[in-house]
């Protein structure tokens, strides 16, 4: 499950914000109509806020990868690493 | 036995019980010591002598190991061997038959360095073309470093403290001393495998803090560097401080400088993601703003140039109205008109000036053409008259018309005209031309 909202997220986040510059481009390139360009901004908008969301709503995690015998497994880091400073 | 009773033994039974003994309690061993005596015969083995502060020890490397080895003796090079205790019989000597040879002290690791970077190179290892791009906001990163020290609390604190995008995998390792090597190798195959807890990672950060070439020398040996080039995922190799070089940096997919670059290198800052997400937001939206404007703009122009329809339907009604009640006054008023009006127009046709100008007109060219004819007529008149009297003139001066009145002319045989006697001579004929006819005449006469 840690990995499916990751898996998600890395898709979503890169991707998005490369669709974004796209449509910026397109945008300012001026070749499409008063229709293409209000349905392309609403997209970009729509990109625009999903970046910043996944930005403001992530949150580090810190995991150890172990070998217990044959088995990998994870175990969170221990806490002596400082927390997050906000920019 | 002998016949004091003491055990004795030949030279050949000592010297084979001392062999068993020594090659059985060594076996194989790791020497280290000095080289002298170097020298290769004929056969193209190596011999040498092997010898530290007290003590040395014959050695011989056959041809066939001597050949692949990356290392060869030299007088005075410090070597750690890898042999097999032997005892050579017929001399009563031990030597150690060489297998392997290895570089000690830091020189040696300098050569170890150099040669192990040219041969990778020319395997093409360090080739730009083999570099995989490493994404420019991972969202998980493994991290192989030592579980203690500084360098995995910089990478760390530095990912934290710039974005919260970024997860960490941490897999510590020993990163110098025994088995540093392998257990790095270890870990980029386990964090290369997508079967690991987090899946496909998105980078692998290996490397450690700074330190001696001994020290970071794990980094620049052969299992860990080719771990990195086999690896899938990108790899960023960050090992000691600015200067410091390793192999892993070369085989790399990107050098960091030190791991805290690294960590930078993976984690863009929050702030400036979301200043660049802004500067995308404020260009769509002047855009928009634009192409709205220029749209209402064309609009309002376009509705300006239409005329209203609902004035234009209000003109054309009160232009229909007026139009009707013309007519109808027309209809019903002036009907009598009608026909005083033909009358009118008929008497305006037969008084138009054009119709009398016509007549005028063929009057003029009808007098014209008869004073002309006149003229003409005239002329002619005049004109025959003279030709008639010139006719006459004409007439008289007519030689022919001289002939008329009984005159004559003579001529000579070849034609010239007689004017006087002395052109012809007594009896000679003549030719006499008369008004009718010609005589052929003979001079019988003349006078004078």
């Amino acid at each position: 499950m840690a990995s499916t909202r990751s898996k998600k997220s890395a898709l979503n986040f890169e991707k998005s914000l490369e669709k974004l510059e796209e449509i910026v481009e397109r945008l300012e390139d001026g070749s499409l109509s008063l229709e293409e360009s209000i349905k392309a901004f609403e997209e970009g908008m729509e990109l625009y806020r999903r970046c910043v969301d996944v930005l403001e709503k992530s949150r580090n995690r810190v995991e150890m990868l172990l070998k217990r015998g044959e088995e990998f497994i994870t175990r969170p880091l221990p806490s002596d690493i400082s927390e997050v400073g906000d920019e | 036995m002998d016949i004091a009773g003491r055990k004795t033994l030949t030279v050949s039974e000592l010297t084979a019980e001392l062999k068993g003994l020594l090659e059985g309690r060594f076996g194989s061993v790791w020497v280290e010591g000095e080289v002298s005596n170097h020298s290769v015969p004929a056969s193209g083995h190596n011999y040498f002598t092997l010898k530290d502060e007290g003590a040395q020890v014959r050695c011989i490397m056959f041809r066939h190991q001597a050949m692949f080895s990356k290392f060869n003796p030299e007088d005075g090079r410090k070597l750690l061997v890898h042999a097999r205790v032997s005892v050579y019989e017929p001399r009563g000597e031990y030597q150690l038959v060489v297998d392997r040879i290895e570089p000690l002290g830091v020189g040696a690791l300098e050569l170890a360095f150099r040669e192990l970077k040219e041969r990778l190179a020319e395997e093409g290892l360090f080739d730009a073309v083999r570099k995989k791009p490493v994404p420019e906001f991972p969202r998980k990163v493994g991290v192989i470093t030592s579980g203690t020290g500084a360098a995995l609390r910089d990478i760390l604190n530095t990912i934290m403290s710039r974005s919260r995008l970024v997860d960490v995998l941490v897999y510590p390792v020993r990163v110098q001393g025994k088995g540093a090597a392998d257990q790095i190798a270890n870990a980029i195959g386990a964090l290369d495998d997508e079967g690991n807890p987090w899946g496909r990672l998105d980078v692998i950060v290996v490397g450690r803090g700074g330190g001696s070439l001994e020290d970071l020398w794990a980094f620049n040996e052969e299992i860990s560097v080719r771990a990195i080039a086999a690896c899938r995922t990108p790899v960023i190799s960050a090992v000691g401080h600015e200067t410091d070089y390793s192999i892993s940096d070369f085989v790399a997919d990107f050098r960091a400088a030190t791991p805290t670059a690294a960590a930078q290198r993976v984690a863009p800052k929050q702030s400036d993601i979301l200043g660049k997400l802004d500067v995308l937001r404020d260009a769509m939206r002047a855009s928009i703003i634009g192409a709205l404007r220029y749209g209402t703009e064309r609009l309002v122009g376009l509705r300006r140039a239409l005329p209203d329809p609902l004035k234009t339907m209000e003109e054309r009604a009160i232009r229909l109205d007026e139009l009707a009640a013309r007519m109808e006054r027309r209809l019903t008023g002036e009907i009598y008109l009608h026909s005083e009006r033909i009358g009118w127009l008929g008497t305006r046709l037969r008084r138009a000036p054009l119709i009398e100008r016509i007549d005028r007109r063929r009057t003029v060219a009808e007098d014209s053409f008869r004073r002309l004819e006149t003229a003409a007529g005239r002329r002619m008149e005049d004109a025959s008259a003279s030709l008639s009297a010139i006719g006459a003139r004409l007439g008289a001066l007519n030689p022919l018309a001289v002939l008329g009145r009984g005159y004559a002319v003579a001529r000579r045989n070849d034609g010239t005209i007689i004017k006087s006697t002395e052109q012809v001579r007594i009896g000679e004929d003549v030719k006499v031309t008369l008004a009718k006819g010609t005589l052929t005449a003979l001079v019988k006469n003349k006078e004078p």
